[in-house]
């Protein structure tokens, strides 16, 4: 049985510190949704999970299946059976996908993929996320729209058959066909392979296709309520402000851009 | 060693002799040459004849340092594409000159080579554009690992009157480690108005992003070093027609940058 267990997880960036103590236990079979304001912690939680170097944890633990996760680089981490789907995955050109997958793949297992095997398996998740087929002898995410980046993601976690799968916001940029399909593949994946599910997103609809048993409300670095589907409801229809009042948190703002003001133009100033 | 090609051809050859080779008006095919044997130097004369169209891959397959010297002719609408693949842990020093010499001439010229500690891959390249109306192109990769050492001179040179011509030439240099060298030195000589002409030149560490993103799925990162590795050495190994004798020397490139590495 796959747990990842957070207890008491403080994490700093650059000196500043975004996450205040989370307590989260995910289990297999269980979906998690993570909601919350922006700029309030929740893609700092799962950068930290998966062992973004520019997040640093000063405090607390992460387990799965009680092995110490933060012990581990992140390429054991991934091996250990998380995955994480990014908001914004990298490019990177000369680098095929299919190459990439290969090697992933193979990072993994004893024997190398044969050929066929893994061709097989690549068709079949591309087909699945309803992807051009030339997709896999294009360059890792280059010149692909922003659905195809996030379905990319969710191709690579087919293959990769994570035992606990973070997404963080893998809804944004797709339409609603997309969604639907993003939403099924992630379904049948959990079904098939138990994973835990972890799913920021700020959309309702996608929440409504992959029905989530658990959800969070971060605030300022901390989790401040947890429960089931009702809460996803209950965000959706009156948003984040009734939290701050019943839980009497300050959701950290996001800073605004100042509007460029030229100060020294020749224009007069009038009362 | 001479050759002369004619009409369509396929051809391999494995020497450490010198070469010279002819492409035939509007011969059309495809060569392997595999460098390996006892001499430290190998001469390589290519003359490519009128609507001649030639793609040629050299592999320095040498087990000891070595100097390669290749002298290209292009003439009237000839077509020439040539490539060195160079992996080996030995140092490599490489001449060459190309000339443009009837109008429509087209040279492309690719180097990839990975640089190991202490073991200096040296390049001095020419391309000249000596009449009007051709195109120069030269494409140079290196990776460099710790210790690795590389210097690379390319020159585009488009003469007086040769107007109507290109000469370009990118050189990509991807660093990694401690204690590499690279040199890079692009030149144009320009010598006409009414042409085309650019450089383009990258030398660098690889993207902390993109490691990271490799690392996420499990890639160690030797092993994913080694990925974006291959990207330098795909556009040479490309030159390949035979896809039985791609995958071979893929797979030995695989190798060479770590990717089985587990």
């Amino acid at each position: 049985m796959s747990t990842l267990e957070i207890k008491d997880l403080h994490v700093s960036v650059e000196g500043k510190e975004i996450l205040k103590g989370i307590d989260l236990t995910v289990k297999e079979d269980e979906m998690h949704a993570l909601m919350g304001p922006n700029g309030n912690g929740k893609s700092t939680l799962l950068a930290a999970i998966m062992g973004n170097p520019k997040y640093t944890v000063t405090q607390g633990s992460i387990t799965l299946d009680g092995k110490n996760v933060l012990d581990m680089p992140v390429d054991e981490r991934s091996k250990a059976g998380l995955f994480l789907g990014m908001q914004y995955p990298s490019e990177v050109a000369g680098v095929t996908n299919s190459d990439f997958l290969r090697t992933a793949i193979n990072a993994r297992r004893e024997r190398p993929i044969s050929l066929f095997s893994f061709i097989k398996e690549m068709d079949h998740a591309i087909n699945e996320l309803e992807m051009k087929p030339d997709l896999a002898h294009r360059f890792l995410n280059v010149g692909f729209s922003g659905g195809e980046k996030k379905r990319n993601e969710i191709v690579q976690m087919l293959l990769l058959k994570p035992s606990l799968t973070m997404l963080d916001e893998i809804d944004s940029g797709l339409d609603v066909d997309a969604l639907r399909i993003v939403s099924e593949a992630v379904l049948k994946a959990k079904e098939q392979t138990h994973m835990g599910v972890i799913v920021v997103s700020h959309y309702a609809r996608f929440l409504d296709y992959l029905k989530p048993t658990h959800a969070h409300i971060l605030v300022d670095g901390r989790i401040v309520v947890s429960g089931g589907p009702e809460l996803i409801h209950k965000v959706d229809t009156e948003g984040y402000d009734w939290v701050e009042k019943e839980y009497h948190v300050q959701a950290r703002k996001e800073p605004k851009k100042k509007a460029v003001l030229l100060e020294n133009c020749g224009a007069k100033k009038t009362e | 060693m001479e050759r002369t090609y004619e009409n369509h051809f396929e051809d391999r050859i494995e020497t450490d002799e010198d070469l010279s080779l002819r492409f035939d008006g509007r011969a059309e095919g495809n060569l392997l040459i595999f460098l390996t044997g006892e001499k430290d130097e190998v001469h390589i004369d290519l003359e490519s004849r009128p609507s001649s169209n030639a793609r040629i891959f050299i592999q320095n397959a040498f087990e000891h340092p070595v100097k390669i010297v290749i002298k290209a002719k292009a003439e009237n609408d000839a077509k020439l594409r040539l490539g060195l693949l160079d992996l080996q842990d030995h140092p490599c020093e490489l001449k060459f000159d190309g000339d443009l010499v009837e109008e429509g001439a087209d040279i492309e010229f690719y180097t990839a080579q990975l640089c190991l500690r202490d073991k200096l891959k040296k390049g001095d390249l020419n391309l000249n554009s000596l009449v009007p109306h051709t195109f120069g192109n030269m494409h140079n990769f290196a990776v460099c690992f710790d210790g690795g050492r590389y210097e690379m001179a390319a020159s585009g040179r488009i003469v007086k009157g040769a107007f109507g011509s290109e000469s370009h030439q990118e050189t990509r240099v991807l660093t990694m480690g401690k204690d590499h060298k690279a040199v890079a030195i692009p030149i144009l000589y320009i010598d006409e108005n009414d042409v085309k002409a650019s450089h383009a030149l990258t030398i660098g560490q690889p993207d902390a992003d993109q490691l990271y993103y490799l690392q996420s799925r499990g890639l160690s990162t030797r092993q994913a070093v080694g990925l974006l590795s291959i990207g330098y050495f795909k556009p040479v190994i490309s030159l390949i027609e035979d896809e039985s004798a791609r995958e071979a020397i893929e797979s030995r490139m695989e190798e060479r940058v770590g990717l089985y590495e587990y």
